[in-house]
């Protein structure tokens, strides 16, 4: 600055200032424009009638888990659902607590989070949903290692999320008592065969539809083996998903269903070309209809 | 010019360069007294020496050197020394007050624009809007006073997405969304959670009841 007159530092003091601000209003911030809705939270846990060290608790989790990169809406919305609800502070504290937990451990906690705020819409008892979490914040820890090891092993991702995708695929199978030991095999299978992320994805997601759907885990991952041994891809497992499904809304029983599967899969019938065929304006894509009569719903 | 007088020339150097021993200066300038020629070369140059040291300093304009070495004929380089001149050359950087607030502004305008593009993205994912899907939803419920969907695609909310009774008992909604995989259910007056059952498929969803699910794509 030696040399420079009072008005040239003048002006290099007022360009610095406007460099600070400008870069400092484009950086994103860690409380930027998330803090209404983390107000909206506090100010309802203040209205509340918790007693003082109770809301401290809370307040000092919600924080927390906003620090550890929890969004700040989905902390707002476990709050005041809690509260809605009357959910006890220790409970909260016990939500916010293991998605932050679960983030520390760099696992993806987007299903902690939409587990923990669907059981409090359908007001699931707290202590169910806390335990629910905390079973899953654990599948997820053994299912990333599953994951890990398919991607050390060549596996190949089709886009950036696949990889949190088939963790919370892996952990949501694991929920429904399908052993890690299968997941891994069938992830190994498909690696074998140059498959990507996206149909291992898929493969386990098929298997945890089945499992949810009353078969048993040993019968749905059968299926879905001998499936990906006729080479079966993305839309072809989709197609035994809606295959399952429309049967079973015929109350076809289940050994039934797996029968016809089989055979279906023998005569190279299971696919979603066939399934269009069978289902007239209902292709695999456009959803199960319009609702058939007494039916109750679907998707246009 | 004669031998003699280049050498004497080279004696009067030296002697204004003070490099002369005492008996070399006596006998130069005893010869300087004999010699109008030699006392008009030596008072010459001695004028010449006054001159410069009386003179002002004049202080040479800013980059004069840049300038001047601007001037100088060029030799033509070769390829090879144009590229390394190009990448690892120094150049000397001219501003002033008004280029750098120029500079500025360009910059606090690059930067604002790059916020109002990376501002949406946080929230928008990666699908642009464009891309979304309507989807509508209905639900045959001629009986109930109000239904409404919460699923993923709302984060369960029971009162953000209601659905419209038609005349024949059937109740719709019609939602954007953006291709992907969603769980939902229909919430029928407020207080029953209800599995759509014309669903594409379905999901445990954890608790021990089923989800609906839905696979939107473009």
């Amino acid at each position: 600055m030696k040399g420079m007159g009072p008005m040239t530092k003048a002006v290099l003091a007022t360009l610095l200032l406007l460099f600070t601000a400008a870069f400092d209003a484009a950086a994103p911030s860690a409380w930027g424009g998330e803090g209404n809705q983390l107000d909206q939270a506090k100010a309802a846990v203040e209205r509340s009638a918790l007693p003082r060290e109770v809301k401290v608790g809370i307040l000092t989790s919600a924080e927390q888990a906003v620090a550890e990169g929890i969004p700040s809406e989905d902390v707002s919305i476990i709050i005041i659902r809690s509260l809605d609800r009357g959910v006890d502070g220790r409970h909260i504290e016990g939500f916010l607590e293991t998605a932050s937990k679960t983030k520390i451990q760099g696992l993806p906690v987007r299903l902690i989070l939409d587990r923990t705020e669907q059981g409090l819409a359908k007001g699931v008892p707290s202590e169910r949903i806390g335990t629910v979490t905390q079973r899953l914040s654990e599948h997820l820890a053994a299912a990333t290692s599953v994951v890990s090891r398919l991607e050390a092993s060549g596996m190949k991702a089709p886009n950036p999320r696949a990889s949190d995708d088939a963790i919370e695929n892996v952990a949501r199978a694991m929920e429904m008592s399908i052993p890690q030991n299968t997941l891994a095999k069938m992830g190994e299978k498909i690696r074998d065969r140059k498959g990507s992320l996206g149909l291992f994805n898929r493969a386990v997601d098929t298997t945890t539809t089945f499992a949810g759907s009353g078969m048993s885990a040993g019968q749905a991952s059968r299926l879905v083996q001998s499936a990906l041994d006729k080479g079966y891809s993305e839309q072809d497992l989709e197609a035994m998903e809606r295959y399952m499904a429309d049967e079973l809304r015929k109350n076809r029983p289940m050994n039934d269903v797996i029968s016809g599967m089989d055979s279906r899969m023998e005569r190279g019938e299971m696919t979603p070309e066939m399934q269009m065929q069978e289902r007239p304006g209902a292709g695999p894509m456009s959803g199960p209809g319009t609702g058939g009569m007494g039916g109750m719903g679907g998707r246009r | 010019m004669t031998d003699k007088q280049e050498q004497d020339r080279e004696i009067i150097h030296r002697l204004l360069d003070d490099d002369l021993d005492p008996e070399e200066k006596k006998l130069l300038l005893e010869r300087v007294e004999a010699d109008p020629a030699l006392r008009e070369e030596l008072e010459s140059m001695t004028g010449t020496i006054r001159l410069i040291e009386t003179s002002e300093r004049m202080q040479a304009p800013p980059f004069f050197t840049a300038e001047v070495m601007c001037r100088l004929p060029k030799k033509k380089p070769t390829t090879r020394a144009r590229i390394r001149e190009f990448l690892f050359g120094s150049r000397v950087l001219r501003w002033n007050v008004a280029t750098v607030a120029a500079a500025a502004l360009v910059a606090l305008v690059v930067v604002q624009v790059v916020r109002t593009q990376i501002t949406p993205l946080e929230t928008a994912a990666i699908v642009p809007r464009a891309q979304t899907v309507v989807v509508t939803m209905h639900l045959h419920a001629p009986k109930a006073h109000s239904i409404a969907v919460a699923g993923t695609f709302n984060k369960w909310d029971e009162r953000s997405h209601m659905l419209t009774k038609q005349e024949d008992g059937v109740w719709t909604i019609s939602i954007p969304l953006k291709p992907g995989e969603y769980s939902y259910m229909f919430i029928v007056d407020g207080k029953a959670w209800v599995t759509d059952p014309n669903a594409e498929t379905y999901r445990d969803d954890g608790f021990g009841n089923r989800n609906a699910v839905m696979r939107v794509t473009t």
